[in-house]
């Protein structure tokens, strides 16, 4: 942890020289007269170049940018229904009928940024600043386990309080706090852009995957929006490439959809994993995130801004991402209420967060203190009652972790997902890993609810070798033993 | 091996060792699926070989604390040769 003056550490964290080798020409991908010029080519697409572009998705192929164009541009609502169903095929042949659950650990809201939209932004004196210590962290992480947590994303503002030394030291505490017959198997971080060597310090401690959002492609707006160190366009656009660079090879993007015209900005989201697909032998995000700008504490921009985006249009534009980027992970998070997000994860999202409580120091007091938060939740449902109404629709939960204690990750991961393979081993560890849940944590609602769908879900495996080695797996883990996978 | 421990590999060697080893033993074993990890804590990332066909029950080798392996379709081996490969890896990597 940095012991250092803000205003002297933030002199030495940009390097701008470790952008270059990523550029083309001195610029940086986000071509933006391209981009519109696109969307106004293709401002009219025809039916029958709809439906050939979702055939195209369905067959897990990524798009490119004159079909998303055609796809944000579609004005028939039927064909909007059918590609809320495509988004939806799309979603259970790479992954199956499994939604990933994790929580946001918030652990230190300090920031020497000056976001107008977001309530940690350092001129914001409604907000309570506090950063937890290794024993204020290991109970918040001890009270996540306890309501049935396997993952977590922990989040830190841009300050040296929370540098990389100090997030390396808080994803060690992470990885080593035990509760019962529960831990935390994967951390994923999402913090500010770092430096080659600091995500090597990351990556040496076993981060999941690590989350940089480009909050808006639009470079002007995005200069209007951010102030300090965030102000650097491309610090942040081109720190996934660092974080791949250095080996972190699973990455998550986003943008926040609310700053700037919502079209653009999935046209800016499909150029990034382009370009990082271009980068690094085919290896693109791992996930894609999508949040929308929500009310903050003493934030009137997160309520002004021209572009908010209505329900429909957000459901629409997590549609075409998904078409976009068929083999990529999409995560809907309780900013969103719970209505929303049982309708939009209809349309192929992969991974949600629940019970989510997103102060400091909050989830081992069991409280809401919006004084500590960066933006106002839409779904404060629990674990168990998430868990519940996904299994309502037909969704097993899944605590899976397997994947990057297995070696599949970067271009090994992407491979097998794009061919649609990684659903084979996704549903069995989703099934174990729920059967883990049910034992240790469900009420019996819950347990009532989630067993048919075990068994369900069991007898569709389609391997007899496979089904013998689950079913004893599943006699293991009800014997008392746990973290069984494939 | 000689009777003198030998002096631990550094990171850029023992890579250069593991692109040795896949393609020696891919000529060997034709069909042999392998997979080979850099271990980061219980994060295992992909580093060298895999085949889009996923494998269930593959064996699983710590080579050391910064490398492991995978072996895909074992059962394309005889148990003899198995563990001639895994004494190999043993000697190579000290296991």
């Amino acid at each position: 942890m940095a012991d250092v003056a803000p205003e002297n550490w933030i002199k030495r964290v940009i390097k701008p020289e470790e952008n270059e080798k990523f550029k083309k020409n001195g610029k940086d991908f986000i071509d933006e007269a391209r981009i519109q010029e696109t969307l106004m080519a293709k401002r009219s697409p025809e039916r029958s170049h709809i439906r050939e572009i979702m055939a195209k998705s369905l067959e897990l192929n990524r798009l490119e940018p004159d079909e998303t164009a055609a796809l944000l541009n579609c004005q028939d609502e039927d064909l909007w229904q059918e590609m809320y169903r495509i988004g939806l095929d799309i979603k259970h042949k790479v992954y199956g009928r499994r939604i990933v659950t994790f929580a946001p650990l918030y652990v230190s809201n300090y920031c020497v940024n000056n976001c107008t939209y977001c309530g940690y932004r350092a001129e914001n004196k409604d907000i309570h600043r506090q950063q937890l210590s290794m024993d204020e962290l290991a109970q918040e992480i001890t009270a996540l386990i306890g309501v049935g947590h396997k993952r977590l994303i922990m989040v830190y503002g841009e300050h040296p309080k929370s540098d990389v030394n100090y997030i390396a030291e808080t994803l060690k505490v992470a990885y080593g706090t035990k509760e019962n017959n529960g831990e935390i198997r994967r951390v994923n971080v999402n913090a500010a852009p770092l430096a080659i060597e600091d995500y090597q310090v990351l990556r040496d401690v076993g981060i999941g995957t690590y989350q940089v959002f480009q909050e808006t492609y639009h470079h002007a707006t995005y200069q209007n929006v951010h102030r300090s160190l965030k102000a650097n366009y491309d610090w942040r656009i081109y720190s996934l490439h660092r974080a791949m660079e250095a080996g972190v090879d699973d990455v998550g993007i986003g943008a926040l959809f609310g700053l700037y015209d919502w079209k653009f900005e999935v046209m800016g989201l499909l150029a990034h994993t382009i370009d990082l697909e271009e980068k690094f032998g085919g290896v693109g995000p791992h996930t894609i995130s999508f949040p929308r700008l929500q009310p903050a504490v003493n934030t009137p921009f997160a309520e002004q801004s021209p572009y908010l985006v209505d329900n429909d249009t957000f459901k629409k534009l997590v549609t075409v991402i998904r078409l976009s980027v068929p083999y990529t992970g999409m995560i809907l998070t309780a900013r969103e209420s719970a209505q929303i997000r049982n309708d939009v994860i209809n349309v192929g999202c992969t991974q949600i967060d629940a019970s989510s409580n997103i102060g400091i120091g909050t989830y081992s007091k069991e409280q809401t203190d919006y004084s500590k938060q960066q933006f106002i939740l839409g779904d404060n449902r629990s674990l168990d009652e998430a868990i519940r109404d996904l299994a309502a629709m037909g969704y097993i939960t899944s605590f899976c972790t397997a994947g990057y204690r297995c070696g599949r990750t970067g271009d090994y991961f992407m491979d097998i997902a794009k061919k649609g393979k990684v659903n084979n081993l996704c549903m069995p560890n989703a099934i174990l890993t729920f059967k883990e849940y049910l034992l240790d944590y469900a009420s019996p609602e819950t347990i009532k609810a989630g067993e048919p769908l075990i068994e369900k879900e069991f007898n569709a495996l389609p391997n007899p070798k496979l089904k013998k080695a689950v079913k004893e797996m599943l006699e293991r883990i009800e014997a008392g033993e746990r973290d069984l996978f494939l | 091996m000689s009777d003198k421990a030998k002096a631990p590999l550094r990171l850029a060697e023992q890579e250069e060792l593991i692109i040795r080893l896949h393609r020696d033993l891919s000529c060997k074993y034709p069909g042999l699926k392998m997979r080979w990890s850099r271990i980061y804590g219980s994060r295992w990332a992909h580093f060298l070989g895999g085949s889009a066909e996923v494998s269930f029950f593959p064996v699983k080798l710590v080579l050391n604390q910064d490398f492991g392996l995978w072996i895909e379709n074992p059962e394309v081996l005889a148990q003899a040769d198995l563990e001639r490969i895994v004494g190999q890896l043993k000697g190579e990597f000290g296991l």
